[in-house]
């Protein structure tokens, strides 16, 4: 840090001014009375609309279930007696193909692309074929207009990688101003020390309200990403003893996946509003920032994957 | 849990800090404040643990500038109008100021910067963080964030020069 620099003396001479740094303390202080004086009514308050929010989630399903199923409407419904449950049952199926691109040097392979519609978010999750962390690899999601004249590139979208080769592009049409997604082509972009070297189109996808993840290798593993939250039905009692043992953080949920040989276990870490993932040695990459709208963290148990990033293999599955 | 006085002493200590990167990065002096007040809220209410106060002042900056992040991926934002003009940036510095013009300059040219670039700058050439701890606090990819600082710092030559 030089103290010469233009940029310094610039911002050192960036003041809050007065009389925002009062209002800002009186309300920050406020609120830490508040928070002080009202926290056990506040609690108990919270308490009861919790049951009741429950005893109605668990009461109204299972009431409408049974009613369909013993007055006969099940037949009209096409509802199966199995153990997987009326959800499932009324799932419809879509799938996004895997697709590549590759040059001499490289591969890029986009795994699946999670879009939903109303938030106007999406999460591309794509492997890449010689991916080295200590290069200056970058990943990003360009929308090319085509409506007007002439076309358009904007650029929508934010990279994480886990340190490996799976990479997970974040991207926003919201970020690229006045992006019509009915008019825009979606492309993965992977730069390499500022040189574009490989370009791959999306395809068309669905957006999702209830997406889930089945891995081709591990037929037990379900994932389930919602607008309410991400659930798993996969893990042991052991896993979760084996993988709690690693973290001692608040509100975390896990991804364990093979890489090769080697089993590496990743964490996402809720830190405010956004997500990070990252392995258990404490290096957080950041994941994407999801609405806390989108996901809510409080149902998130834990997430398993196991595959490898060269041929993993998920479906998504879409309720509409 | 910490006491009022202990808040006070945080606020105090890393307002400026705060708003500082709430300011580049929205460029706008309410939403740097909304930014601001809503960091030290969250502080509040997280209840959690710091190692030290280094931790604490990187938990600060981490949920500053995800809150900024936040904002800005708002749909309610992408449709208002930009109201840090040449106006505000003018009201930042007296034009007795001997620099004036020149702080003036480099703040139009940072925010015509992407956002994400811009607190990576302020980290590292008015906090003095190295690349490796903006990493770990931003939660970045080392080898993205090195990019994205080579791409600032080319943006910001003549302001920096003095860095090289």
């Amino acid at each position: 840090m030089k103290k010469e620099s233009k940029y310094f003396k610039a911002m050192d001479k960036l003041h809050v001014p007065y009389e925002d740094y009062k209002e800002m303390k009186s309300r920050i202080l406020e609120n830490y009375d508040r928070s002080n004086n009202k926290t056990s009514v506040f609690t108990a308050r919270k308490r009861v609309a919790a049951a009741v929010i429950i005893l109605c989630l668990i009461v109204i399903p299972s009431t409408a279930y049974a009613a369909i199923r013993f007055t006969g409407l099940s037949k009209l419904f096409n509802i199966e007696d199995t153990d997987s449950g009326l959800v499932s049952q009324l799932s419809k199926y879509a799938v996004c193909e895997k697709t590549s691109v590759q040059n001499s040097n490289y591969r890029l392979t986009l795994i699946n692309n999670l879009y939903n519609k109303e938030q106007q978010i999406g999460i591309a999750v794509c492997s890449c074929l010689n991916y080295n962390e200590n290069a200056d690899f970058w990943f990003d999601v360009r929308g090319k207009n085509l409506s007007g004249s002439g076309e358009r590139w904007v650029d929508l979208g934010e990279n994480y990688s886990d340190g490996g080769r799976l990479i997970g592009i974040y991207y926003s049409l919201a970020a690229g101003a006045e992006v019509d997604i009915n008019s825009t082509e979606l492309y993965v972009i992977m730069e390499i020390s500022g040189k574009e070297e490989l370009r791959l189109k999306m395809p068309e996808c669905n957006d999702f309200e209830t997406v889930k993840l089945v891995s081709d290798k591990m037929p037990d593993t379900e994932i389930i990403l919602s607008p309410v939250g991400i659930k798993c039905k996969l893990m042991s009692k052991e896993d979760i003893d084996k993988l709690y043992a690693h973290f001692d953080f608040e509100k975390v949920m896990y991804i364990v996946y093979n890489n090769g040989d080697t089993v590496r276990v990743a964490d996402i870490k809720w830190s405010g509003a956004n997500c990070g993932i990252g392995v258990p040695e404490g290096d957080f990459y950041e994941w994407g920032f999801i609405p806390e709208n989108l996901f809510d963290v409080d149902n998130i148990k834990s997430i398993k994957i196991n595959d490898s990033p060269f041929d993993a293999k998920f479906t998504a599955e879409f309720k509409r | 849990m910490c006491t009022r006085e202990e808040i006070a002493g945080l606020y105090e200590k890393y307002y400026e800090m705060i708003w500082r990167i709430c300011l580049t990065q929205l460029g706008s002096p309410h939403d740097a404040c909304d930014g601001t007040q809503e960091t030290f809220i969250r502080f509040i209410q997280c209840g959690k643990r710091f190692r030290d106060e280094e931790h604490k002042k990187a938990w600060l900056i981490r949920t500053a500038v995800n809150y900024c992040r936040n904002v800005q991926k708002s749909s309610w934002n992408k449709k208002r109008a930009d109201i840090c003009g040449d106006e505000y940036i003018s009201s930042l510095y007296p034009a007795a100021d001997e620099d004036a013009e020149t702080n003036r300059e480099v703040i139009r040219t940072l925010m015509t910067l992407p956002d994400k670039y811009r607190s990576i700058l302020y980290l590292h050439y008015y906090e003095g963080y190295s690349l490796k701890e903006i990493s770990d606090i931003l939660k970045v990819n080392p080898s993205t964030l090195r990019s994205r600082f080579a791409k600032a710092k080319e943006a910001m030559k003549e302001y920096l020069e003095n860095d090289r």
